[in-house]
């Protein structure tokens, strides 16, 4: 087996990861239309943190430069990391929860519920201030809460959960919402450029604000998922056998799809619908740490805020001046990688 | 210590909906002993072995454990009590069989604590009872259907509870491995006064190792006592609807039953 012998290795790679990802988004930072130095980008970067301002010459870096890398870029990078980590970190909850290799936010709904949540927000006139987002992220929210519900409703019987149905139901409930937001765009032109961002998903509106409206919903997120690893792994393996070992199931259950749904909303809110993370970063983790979330989930955690780094940085800089919306790029790596698993557990069932 | 362990079932009805599934159940499961629920496909073995571990919802003060209603016991308090190997098992994620063998802990093992090293001493004692030790760092995923079952087992043992239930837990074992699992049990009931509650559809392997038994058909206990009472002709004949002969095993004095044909 590829990761049960080397277990001890898994800390100082977790630890490179990290480092990795810091490297990343500082190069993030420098790419971009605007032409700036690396170096440049290091000196602003270390005059702004704590203790070191003011104490960092900046002089040959204009005003502007500096604008553009701390107004613009860092919030964009810190929002698609924040993003990114949370998504990886919801779909590889929802495939422990639903032991289903193929659960994740987009694919069972949950994100154009949310979608469809701020949808209805926007077209009622909220906008981007921190009350309008929250507002937003609020009636995200209750979308994604209720479309979970409806799903998971659809497809359990008694204590049993079929795996095909919650695939199909969560598609079939994504495109019902996805039709409302179409219809609900028809009746707001005006509006309509705002809300395609949020069935696309893009972090070209990023700003410190949406980073404060993510950031608390994120970090209690991530935490009551980080105290629930363990009772993940057991229920990941069956639900009779978690409750014989002694787990609360249903109320774990309970938190954990409360928790998905704020962290997806969270994200929907303020960078709308971005498809995918969850699927593949889990999946080529396990591949490579195995399926154990307590060693999973951090890495999903720092796999996904990765993942969205690079894609929102080729969303940036492939086609420059135009912007691609980050949810396509996400999609353009994650559509064959699903029909690679379909394919796959296909083969497993013949 | 002595009531520890103690299983009983008492005017139990249980309906999956409206299908009536297991009819008015009157059953005692004593420390020390090995029973055995025997009885045609379908006919609520393992209802019943449910109802036991508070897997599905019954009624109130049908089930009771160590004298207590079972309803009212919290689930972590269960699961020291009551450990269970179900009929089936299959695990969707590739972990290690050390990892799943460790889940039997769970109960024991505080939320932010790690696993400790007498965890790890319960966890090997298992997984040698069980004979899977060349297995531990083997993926769930790649071992056989009768070494999963044997996993299964070790992590019902490493749970260490006074009770543990067996739903066929020999069905896919080898001969060796069934002999090998149903002595272990034995001991267990025997040498360390557990209670053992198992599920077989082997008639000869039920009638050496368990000390009672209990016959099922359509949801009823036909009969339950010792296995020469309980595993008569007539009986088998009635319940399983075959023809069959039975002898004395030689060696045990256990009845030894020669199925002659279906009827
Ligand atoms: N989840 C369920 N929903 C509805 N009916 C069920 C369910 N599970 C079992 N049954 C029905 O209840 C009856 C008893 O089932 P049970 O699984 O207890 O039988 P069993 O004695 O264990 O059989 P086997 O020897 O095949 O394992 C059967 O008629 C079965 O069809
Ligand atoms: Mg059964």
């Amino acid at each position: 087996m590829s990761s049960f012998g080397n277990r001890k290795f898994i800390k100082p790679v977790f630890i490179l990861s990290i480092l990795g990802v810091i490297l990343l988004a500082i190069t993030s930072l420098f790419l971009g239309t605007a032409n700036i130095r690396f170096p440049d980008v290091f000196r602003i970067l270390l005059s702004y943190l704590p203790g070191l301002k003011g104490r960092i010459p900046l002089d040959g870096i204009s005003d502007s430069t500096i604008s553009i890398v701390i107004k613009l870029r860092l919030p964009r990078v810190i929002l698609a990391l924040l993003s990114g980590a949370g998504l990886a970190a919801v779909g590889s909850t929802m495939q422990s929860l639903f032991r289903n290799p193929m659960a994740e936010p987009g694919l069972l709904g949950i994100s154009s519920g949310a979608g469809l949540g701020a949808t209805i927000a926007i077209v009622i006139g909220f906008g981007d201030s921190i009350f309008g987002l929250g507002t937003t992220a609020i009636a995200a929210f209750i979308g994604a809460l209720v479309t979970v519900l409806i799903v998971y409703n659809i497809s359990r019987t008694g204590s049993r959960l079929s795996q095909t149905v919650l695939i199909l139901a969560g598609i079939a409930i994504s495109f019902m919402n996805s039709a409302v937001i179409q219809l609900l765009m028809i009746f707001r032109r005006d509006r309509m450029d705002y809300i395609m961002m949020w069935t696309m998903g893009s972090f070209s509106t990023a700003g410190w604000n949406k980073i404060f409206i993510l950031l608390p919903f994120l970090v209690i997120g991530l935490t009551l998922i980080f105290i629930h690893t363990r009772h993940l792994n057991v229920i990941s393996t069956g639900e009779e056998t978690a409750k014989s070992l002694g787990i609360e199931v249903e109320r774990t259950k309970k938190i954990l799809l409360a928790v998905c749904s704020v962290v997806t909303a969270a994200t929907v809110a303020t960078s709308g619908i971005i498809g995918f993370v969850g699927l593949i970063i889990p999946h080529v983790l396990r591949l490579l740490v195995g399926s154990d979330q307590k060693s999973l989930m951090p890495f999903s955690v720092v796999g996904g805020a990765a993942f969205l780094v690079i894609c929102d940085t080729l969303a940036r800089i492939v086609a420059p001046p135009a912007e691609i919306p980050v949810g396509a790029i996400t999609a353009v790596f994650g559509s064959p990688f699903f029909i690679a698993l379909l394919i796959r557990s296909k083969r497993s069932v013949m | 210590m002595e009531t520890q362990g103690l299983v009983e079932v008492k005017n139990l009805n249980y309906a999956y909906g409206e299908r009536k599934v297991l009819e008015d159940i009157c059953a005692t499961f004593r420390p020390g002993m090995v029973c055995g629920l025997l009885g045609p496909n379908g006919s609520g073995k393992t209802t019943l072995l449910k109802n036991m571990a508070a897997l599905l919802e019954a009624d109130k003060n049908t089930v009771y454990v160590n004298g207590m209603d079972i309803k009212t016991l919290a689930v972590s308090q269960l699961a020291k009590e009551i450990s269970v190997v179900p009929q089936n098992s299959y695990i969707e994620f590739d972990f290690s069989v050390f990892d799943i063998v460790m889940m039997g802990r769970t109960p024991y093992i505080r939320r932010f604590a790690q696993e400790s090293s007498t965890d790890v001493e319960i966890v090997q004692w298992a997984m040698k009872t069980a004979r899977i030790e060349h297995l531990a760092e083997r993926s769930i995923k790649s071992i056989s259907g009768g070494e999963l079952q044997r996993v299964i087992i070790a992590r019902a043992l490493a749970q260490k509870s006074n009770i543990i239930l067996l739903d066929e837990p020999v069905s896919q074992l080898d001969i060796s491995h069934q002999l090998s699992i149903m002595e272990t049990v034995r001991d267990l009931a025997h040498e360390h006064g557990l209670t053992i509650v198992v599920v077989l559809h082997d008639l000869n392997l039920a009638a050496e190792f368990c000390d009672t038994l209990y016959l099922l058909k359509d949801g009823e206990i036909v009969c339950g006592g010792v296995p020469k009472e309980v595993l008569t002709y007539e009986r088998i004949e009635q319940v399983y609807q075959i023809v069959c002969l039975v002898y004395e095993n030689p060696v045990s004095q256990k009845p030894h039953i020669i199925p002659v044909h279906s009827r």
